[in-house]
């Protein structure tokens, strides 16, 4: 296996779990209202509140993979690559499921399906 | 239109059920901004050759690049998007989305960019993506 390849297999895997635990560290964030609010108060709320632990673990985890993706796509082709990165996919059902909770329908796994059918196309086509 | 939850409602009586998934809207949107991330990063590490995380002089090649300025913005803008898409809806259905888009946006870039080959398989695997996402917004 060629070194770009497993680099950003290791890249996808972290990416996906980085943006797994974003998922959660957002549900600490007010958002919008807080925007909606304008003031100096509010906004200082919302950087603490984006500072927070979670948000800040899955974006360390998540930008880990990203140099690791850089580092793959600089001797690699980005045609290869990019859709190879859609293992992550899978990665984020199963952590989704796992750490989230989150429950899909059976209609939607037709579609997420049908999204990662055209994924591993994508990467198969590009081999 | 309630602006602060970004949802269109249609209501009957006290019933209320949401009209579009904004989950899946920001989540197109966010991966249309992240390929093309992708495709202003290949750009950037042209001129490194074979970019090294540890090499300072490959950093500052990185960095000092017209297209790094593009990559910063449009990543930036795609969190975003991908943020308040998670605030909308599930992190399952919320990344799929967002990891199709990019990769159709990355492939169609890498065709028309890079003079990458666009063959049937690979139109086959952008149909079906947009298939996907088109049968989540139906259900």
């Amino acid at each position: 296996m060629q070194v770009y390849i497993l680099l950003t297999i290791v890249s996808s895997i972290l990416y996906g779990i980085g943006l797994v635990i974003q998922k959660k560290g957002i549900e600490k964030i007010s958002g919008l209202k807080l925007l909606k609010n304008f003031s100096i108060k509010n906004m200082k709320k919302l950087i603490r509140e984006l500072l927070n632990k979670k948000l800040l673990t899955g974006v360390i985890i998540g930008g880990i993979g990203t140099l690791f993706y850089w580092k793959a796509i600089s001797i690699g082709e980005l045609s290869i690559l990019q859709p190879l990165t859609n293992i992550n996919i899978i990665v984020v059902w199963i952590f989704g499921w796992v750490y989230l909770k989150e429950r899909i329908r059976s209609r939607e796994w037709i579609g997420l399906l049908l999204i990662f059918v055209g994924a591993v196309v994508l990467s198969v086509s590009a081999w | 239109m309630d602006w602060t939850s970004f949802n269109i409602r249609r209501c009957c009586g006290t019933e209320c059920e949401c009209m579009v998934k904004y989950e899946l809207i920001l989540a197109i949107i966010a991966g249309i901004l992240f390929g093309i991330a992708a495709i202003l990063t290949k750009l950037a590490l042209v001129p490194t050759q074979e970019f090294s995380i540890f090499s300072l002089q490959d950093w500052k090649l990185f960095i000092f690049s017209w297209p790094f300025v593009g990559l910063a913005i449009f990543g930036i803008l795609s969190v975003v998007f991908l943020w308040w898409g998670f605030s909308r809806g599930r992190a399952i259905i919320t990344i799929s989305i967002f990891i199709g888009f990019s990769a159709l946006v990355s492939v169609t870039g890498g065709v028309l960019l890079f003079g990458e080959s666009l063959s049937v398989i690979k139109a086959f695997g952008i149909i079906t993506i947009t298939l996907g996402v088109i049968f989540l917004q139906k259900i």
